[in-house]
């Protein structure tokens, strides 16, 4: 039985990417084949954690893995991912020839489906946690943790893009007890010289 | 404590006295000022530099990714 070309281009897809230096373009591309893949049944894949910092930061942070919640079954995942070219290791996908970790914390996705990012590869598209979303969480690490890197990248990142929505911004932080945080870090992030535009 | 022990480590803390005062652990990010402002302003650069040439803006969140040429 000959194998699904699907699964063939993505393998060829993903060692191609060996080549390449920039660890974020990397990650991305990556999470674009397997999102080409696992959601080729409808459904989402979506980046988050510090590979998401690692996107709003444009590289500027570096993230040890790629954080992918979906709605596939662990199963499937398991089913899958070997057939890319990942192997098992303490819990985490490697990839055998780019050496990107990926990692698939449960889901559900903490944050509003409809404020993801689209990010268009050559791969495919691959959707990225919304920006706010993504504040909240690291401002959590910030509050609960004292994750004072973290901090630095909410600052970074609010320094970086404008185009926020604050106002929901503002109430998600409200109701997760982060809401001072989030003014003391946008009160650093504005003395930092001019946003990205829309 | 063994006094050999005390003594290198009055030793290391007398060669090392700014890393000695720093507060351990993976999270913490402990620097002076100037080398804080300096690593911010380092990452704001990369940032910038990013969205100016690789991830181009197309939309209200939405990018392109543009592809680098192979170069390792």
């Amino acid at each position: 039985m000959s194998e699904d070309p699907l699964l063939v281009r993505a393998r060829a897809d993903l060692a191609a990417l060996k080549d390449l230096a920039s660890p974020l373009e990397v990650q991305l591309r990556t999470a674009a084949v397997i999102a080409r893949v696992l959601g080729k049944t409808g459904d989402s894949v979506v980046v988050v954690g510090g590979s998401a910092v690692s996107f709003y930061t444009g590289g500027a942070y570096l993230s040890r893995d790629v954080d992918l919640v979906t709605s596939v079954s662990a199963r499937r995942i398991a089913e899958v991912l070997p057939l890319l070219g990942f192997e098992r290791h303490d819990g985490a996908w490697v990839h055998v020839e780019t050496d990107v970790v990926v990692d698939f914390p449960a889901p559900p996705l903490a944050g509003d489906p409809a404020r993801l990012t689209r990010v268009d590869t050559d791969e495919g598209p691959i959707q990225i946690i919304g920006i706010e979303d993504l504040l909240v969480d690291r401002l959590n690490a910030v509050v609960h943790w004292n994750d004072t890197e973290a901090r630095e990248w909410c600052i970074a990142i609010l320094a970086l893009h404008r185009d926020l929505d604050s106002a929901y911004l503002q109430a998600r932080a409200g109701t997760e007890g982060v809401a001072e945080e989030l003014q003391r870090v946008t009160a650093e992030a504005s003395t930092l010289g001019p946003r990205l535009g829309r | 404590m063994s006094e050999l022990r005390r003594l290198i480590r009055s030793l290391w803390r007398e060669a090392m006295p700014a890393r000695a005062l720093r507060p351990r652990g993976i999270r913490r990010r402990p620097r002076d000022p100037g080398e804080a402002a300096a690593l911010r302003a380092l990452s704001l650069r990369i940032g910038r530099r990013a969205f100016a040439t690789r991830l181009v803006k197309q939309g209200p969140r939405a990018y392109r990714l543009v592809s680098s040429p192979r170069t390792l």
